[in-house]
């Protein structure tokens, strides 16, 4: 059975002389949910590698500032998609990319990707979904992808659930448009 | 139907499979790979903190403070007092090593020399003794002349 996220914090907490041992605990439970959310995002297997590294290892630095005000699960995604949205913007910024160029790199890199499995028409929703702006993109991601709840998604991006349902909106009415042309 | 609703149609048709994939045995090796890079942290959570973790963040901002306060001190310290210390010093060094070297008319002459707001005499001081004398003009009268 999965450890639930107020165990995972209270082993934190109360294992002091062993804080390693509940850390890794909850490598265990996450590692995985946040390579795959970093791999949307990065689209490249091992940026995502190192950027989920990244994020656990920033995760263990914040720890005892963590007060529980939002959930583990949210506060670590949110740890992520800063991670990865930083990431990315410093990727561009080394190779003096624009917004389109590194949308067309991405869309590349989905074309020859050996590590990338599907067929022609999902392989068009990823370049579809790469053609949005980067907040309609994540929606979409954590919402049609993952299928997060609203609230959650709320916490992680640091916004309203009223803003998220209308970005959503306008990603699915883009990516239907970008579907058309094709 | 319109072609809205078709191109719905064919988003709801993609099935919501991960396209990606990763190596075999990937996700073992990325956990190992995160562990050791936590261990490898000297800072623990709740455990063993740094030294201003200790003091609390309280003690740690006024401590912060002070030493700001005391560095900023020694900065002006530095900045001011040692010219002016040594200026003095240097003074009273070169006055006290040349005061025999010297008398009070050299340093008046001197300083008359170096004085532009003073003006050059018109007339020597014998030539002023001479005409005193010669016109008779005795004390009262020059104090007289002078008020």
């Amino acid at each position: 059975m999965e450890i639930s996220d107020g165990e995972l914090l209270a082993l934190l907490r109360e294992n002091r002389e062993d804080p390693h041992r509940a850390f890794r605990l909850l490598v265990k439970k996450y590692h995985r949910k946040i390579y795959w959310h970093i791999r949307q995002i990065v689209i490249d297997h091992e940026d995502a590698g190192d950027v989920t590294q990244n994020t656990f290892i920033k995760a263990w630095e914040n720890l005892p500032g963590f007060r529980g005000e939002s959930s583990l699960y949210t506060w670590l995604y949110r740890i992520a998609t800063n991670e990865a949205l930083g990431f990315l913007k410093r990727k561009n910024k080394r190779h003096l990319f624009s917004i389109d160029q590194h949308e067309q790199l991405l869309a590349g890199q989905i074309e020859h990707d050996p590590l990338f499995d599907g067929d022609e028409i999902q392989k068009m929703l990823q370049q579809a979904i790469l053609s949005l702006p980067t907040k309609q993109r994540l929606v979409f991601q954590m919402k049609y992808m993952q299928e997060m709840k609203y609230e959650d998604i709320a916490q992680i991006l640091n916004t309203s659930v009223g803003a998220l349902k209308a970005s959503y909106h306008h990603a699915v009415k883009k990516i239907e448009q970008f579907m058309e042309k094709y | 139907m319109d072609s809205k609703n078709n191109t719905r149609k064919k988003l709801t048709d993609i099935p919501k499979a991960n396209p990606f994939r990763v190596p075999e045995g990937y996700f073992d090796e990325l956990q190992d790979k995160i562990d050791k890079a936590v261990a490898f942290r000297q800072v623990t959570p709740y455990g063993k903190r740094g030294f201003l973790g200790l003091l609390g963040p309280q003690l740690a901002l006024a401590a912060g403070f002070a030493g700001l306060v005391l560095l900023g001190y020694f900065a002006v310290r530095l900045i001011l007092k040692p010219e002016t210390e040594t200026a003095k010093n240097g003074l009273a060094e070169y006055i006290e090593f040349y005061m025999d070297d010297f008398d009070e008319s050299q340093i008046i002459d001197a300083l008359g020399k170096q004085d532009p707001g003073m003006p050059e005499p018109a007339y020597t001081d014998d030539e002023i003794i001479y005409y005193l004398v010669t016109e008779d003009i005795d004390e009262i009268t020059i104090m007289e002349e002078l008020q």
